[in-house]
């Protein structure tokens, strides 16, 4: 029995394991880093740790929407690799007993999107599951401009 | 004659008895004698009437030849009267009357060519003045019309007169009735401008009142502001909380099973926090729009504010208007006054021109029914004059019938 943070990026309803989540905090103090891909927001100082913010939307092709006080810095920890990306808002946490099914209903994605959240959950329509084992494989490879 | 009748009848007897006592002497016989007497008594007789007879006819038949000449009309003889007796008598009266008689023919035939001529002047006279009178009918029958014109025309101005006589008089009741109402318009602007001035100092008891509220909204802004920012801590204070109780959930699922009751408080704490989360936005929506709703009063309030100025800007002009207003309508209601007497004096006068010109239709149309009447007379005159003309043409007639009738006569050589 997993389970999962349900969060939205724009109108696209999201969520990934909770297994991942070290902490969430404000979407505050940001600072843009130079020459960083696209997708990189820039860098977070958590309590002396630098943490390298990513832009979701960006990554998966979901049009981005206006920055709220209720989007937050999901951090996430893989493998001794902390890295933040931002969501819109942080709906809830759910128990989920049954695996997600195979499925890809959304147009908003790109290539990459499609590849990270080929599964659909079951208990509820139109809700992707995001593979974090892949988002962490893409970005230890580090091909970012292929 | 009667002594010749009577000396001859003498004779005659006294021969016959001569002759009788001569026969009875010579002769033997009474017979004889007496036949003898009656015979000679016959012819003295005889010889006596035949004289008789020739002297008296002789002088008669010369009368009778004298007579017969008058009866054929001539005048012209003298008659010569020898004899004495009854027919010289005869005679020289027969003279006197032939001779009064050819006096008489003669002035009548004077008198006859007299009236002859007079009659042809009477009836030339009475052609010119029948010319003349026709004339004259036509002049009349012009100066008629002429009249009937004058007499429509007059009755028209008068008509027109009498309307603008009433409409002079109405005009002069309401000159008078303005005349009122300006002396009303001159109270009434004073009430008016008295108006005004308390009307500015009411403004000005507003005005105070409406800085009063704007101070009061000022401070009510001020405390809605303090609000707000209350509200910002506490939607922070919750938004932090949902994040810790987040957190909590992360950390208790990361604790497995002994976690698992710590999970259920923190999950918890976090549907309180969405709560007050969605609590505290309702609030600052409430705030946001009294916060709105106040700033709308202020703005009003503001354009009050102007518009009481502007307002009292307005009562000033007004007053100073009202002040020229009631100037003005002090004048005008003079003038009014003055209009009010005038009009008053021209509807008397016009009154007056009216019945004058009422008068002088009446006469225009006795003038016109006058000519119409003297038309009438000139007709009259007209048959009389034809009559006249009739009359002076039978006379002429009549006196060429005597002029005719006196022509037989002759009197003297013509």
């Amino acid at each position: 029995m997993n389970k999962i943070l349900l969060f939205e990026l724009n109108t696209q309803s999201l969520g990934f394991d909770l297994h991942y989540v070290k902490e969430v905090i404000e979407n505050k103090n940001i600072q843009p880093v130079p020459l960083a891909p696209h997708f990189v927001l820039g860098i977070v100082n958590r309590r002396g740790k630098i943490f390298t913010i990513i832009n979701l939307a960006a990554l998966l092709g979901v049009p981005s929407k206006e920055l709220s006080p209720d989007s937050r810095i999901v951090i996430l920890e893989h493998k001794a690799m902390d890295i933040g990306i931002l969501v819109d808002i942080i709906n809830q946490t759910k128990s989920v007993s049954s695996p997600a099914q195979k499925g890809n209903k959304t147009r908003l994605f790109n290539s990459k999107g499609k590849e990270f959240c080929h599964r659909v959950l079951k208990f509820e329509e139109g809700i992707h599951l995001l593979d974090l084992e892949k988002f962490f494989t893409f970005l230890k490879e580090g091909k970012f401009n292929g | 004659m009667r002594n010749k009748l009577v000396i001859s009848f003498t004779g005659v007897i006294l021969w016959m008895l001569a002759v009788n006592f001569l026969s009875n002497l010579i002769m033997d016989s009474a017979w004889k004698s007496q036949a003898l007497s009656i015979a000679m008594g016959l012819l003295v007789g005889m010889i006596f009437g035949i004289y008789i007879s020739n002297s008296v006819s002789k002088n008669l038949f010369q009368l009778v030849e004298a007579t017969t000449v008058v009866s054929e009309g001539d005048l012209r003889q003298e008659i010569e009267v020898k004899a004495t007796d009854e027919i010289g008598k005869l005679a020289a009266s027969f003279k006197t009357m032939v001779l009064n008689l050819r006096q008489i023919v003669a002035n009548v035939k004077k008198g006859s060519h007299k009236v002859i001529q007079s009659s042809d002047e009477v009836y030339d006279s009475i052609k010119k003045l029948s010319g003349i009178s026709e004339q004259f009918a036509s002049e009349v029958e012009k100066v008629i019309g002429a009249a009937q014109k004058q007499f429509t025309l007059l009755s028209q101005d008068s008509l027109a007169l009498k309307s603008i006589s009433d409409s002079v008089g109405k005009i002069a009741t309401m000159a008078n009735v303005a005349s009122l109402s300006a002396s009303r318009a001159v109270k009434n602007s004073y009430e008016g401008k008295n108006a005004a001035e308390s009307a500015i100092s009411q403004i000005q008891g507003v005005f105070s009142q409406v800085e009063k509220s704007i101070l009061l909204t000022q401070g009510l802004g001020n405390k809605i502001i303090k609000m707000s920012r209350v509200m910002e801590i506490i939607t922070d204070i919750a938004r932090k909380t949902d994040m810790l109780s987040l957190n909590a959930t992360v950390e208790a699922s990361k604790a497995g099973e002994y976690g698992k009751g710590f999970g259920i408080v923190a999950e918890e704490i976090r549907y309180l926090t969405e709560e007050s989360k969605s609590s505290a936005k309702e609030i600052s929506l409430l705030i946001e729009e009294i916060q709105s709703e106040n700033a709308a009063v202020k703005t009003s309030i503001g354009e009050g504010v102007a518009g009481i100025n502007r307002g009292r800007e307005t009562m000033g002009t007004l007053i100073k208007n009202f002040d020229h207003i009631v100037d003005e309508v002090t004048k005008l209601g003079g003038g009014f006054e003055e209009i009010s007497i005038e009009t008053n004096r021209q509807a008397m006068d016009s009154k007056t021109i009216a019945q004058a010109f009422e008068e002088l239709t009446k006469f225009a149309e006795a003038n016109s029914l006058a000519m119409q009447k003297s038309n009438e007379v000139m007709g009259d005159q007209k048959k009389i004059l034809e009559q006249t003309k009739a009359s002076s043409q039978n006379l002429m007639n009549t006196a060429h019938k005597l002029n005719e009738a006196v022509a037989k006569f002759k009197v003297a050589d013509e």
